[in-house]
């Protein structure tokens, strides 16, 4: 399988110059080597990578329990510090934990339920945990009915993406853009985990459900529609 | 019950006078994918079951058998 020869072609070209830099400018640039650690398996699951079904399979499944490991360290660190220190831990590792939940489930159900299913239950799910944190949070006063006021809109929006994906759509960017806009100012005074973890669960979902349901409102119906 | 998939991709490579790596070759695999067909322990796609149909001058049933598993 001659594919691997420019992957490792590029591979030694990169550990030369990070040993390069090591040597030239500081040690710690031999960090840089982790790089290979995601680009090697990008690189081969190219397709020009030549890989065949069974190689593509196994790198899969590799991906899959190294995805696993790496969840069970981050829920081990996060349930560690907030049950036996009584603290909470590095807000980076809570990013650790929340990129795996979006991702994946956003992977499964946009490639295997489609764009439309993929918006209408995400636009769901933002509004129901919005609603159920308003009121969880701030009860019936009136705070929290104007909390509440956000999950309805998304639940709104997300309802008139049934019949009207490309209306519910744009509101659901809209609401997106809005919240990017209104964390925007925040962003600046909080450490960078915090602020792509904010990033990652308020406006990121809302726009992927948007674009999720123009994307469907632009598309043919499948035929079990 | 479930069913387990059989195969006699050797049998017919060793009738078509083919090793593991020409196989592999014609095939557009690697000769350890060819290997693990062989020993059962990978199952390929339809088209990679319909390539190897026509390398070997046999139809995918002649090549392939999904057979009761009573154990299951």
């Amino acid at each position: 399988m001659t594919g691997r020869k420019p992957i490792l072609a590029i591979a030694a070209g990169w550990t030369l110059v990070v040993l390069a830099l090591g040597a030239l400018w500081r040690v710690e640039a031999l960090s840089l080597l982790l790089l290979l650690g995601l680009v090697i398996p990008a690189l081969a699951s190219l397709p020009g990578a030549n890989r065949d079904e069974r190689e593509r399979a196994l790198d899969r499944e590799a991906s899959h329990l190294a995805l696993g490991a790496v969840y069970l360290l981050a829920v081990g660190v996060v349930i560690h510090a907030l049950l036996v220190r009584g603290t909470h831990p590095d807000p980076r590792w809570y990013l650790v934990l929340a990129l795996p939940l979006l991702v994946r489930p956003l992977v499964t159900v946009g490639r295997g339920r489609g764009p439309r299913i993929l918006g209408l239950g995400l636009g769901t799910a933002i509004g129901i945990l919005w609603l159920a944190f308003a009121l969880l949070g701030h009860g019936l006063g009136t705070a929290g009915l104007i909390e509440s006021a956000v999950g309805g809109a998304i639940l709104l929006a997300t309802a008139l993406g049934r019949g009207w994906p490309r209306a519910g759509g744009v509101l659901l960017v809209a609401l997106g853009v809005l919240f990017a806009v209104m964390l925007g100012a925040r962003l600046a005074h909080v450490p960078g985990a915090t602020a792509a973890l904010m990033v990652l669960l308020l406006p990121l979902p809302l726009l992927v459900a948007g674009g999720a349901l123009l994307v469907s409102g632009t598309g043919e119906p499948s035929p079990e529609e | 019950m479930r069913h387990a998939l059989t195969n006699r991709i050797r049998r017919h490579r060793a009738l078509a006078g083919l090793t593991q790596a020409e196989l592999a070759r014609r095939v557009g695999v690697s000769r350890q994918t060819v290997v693990a067909m062989e020993k059962g322990s990978y199952n390929p796609s339809v088209t990679l079951a319909l390539r190897l149909a026509r390398e070997l001058g046999a139809t995918v049933e002649e090549l392939f058998t999904l057979e009761a598993d009573h154990d299951g």
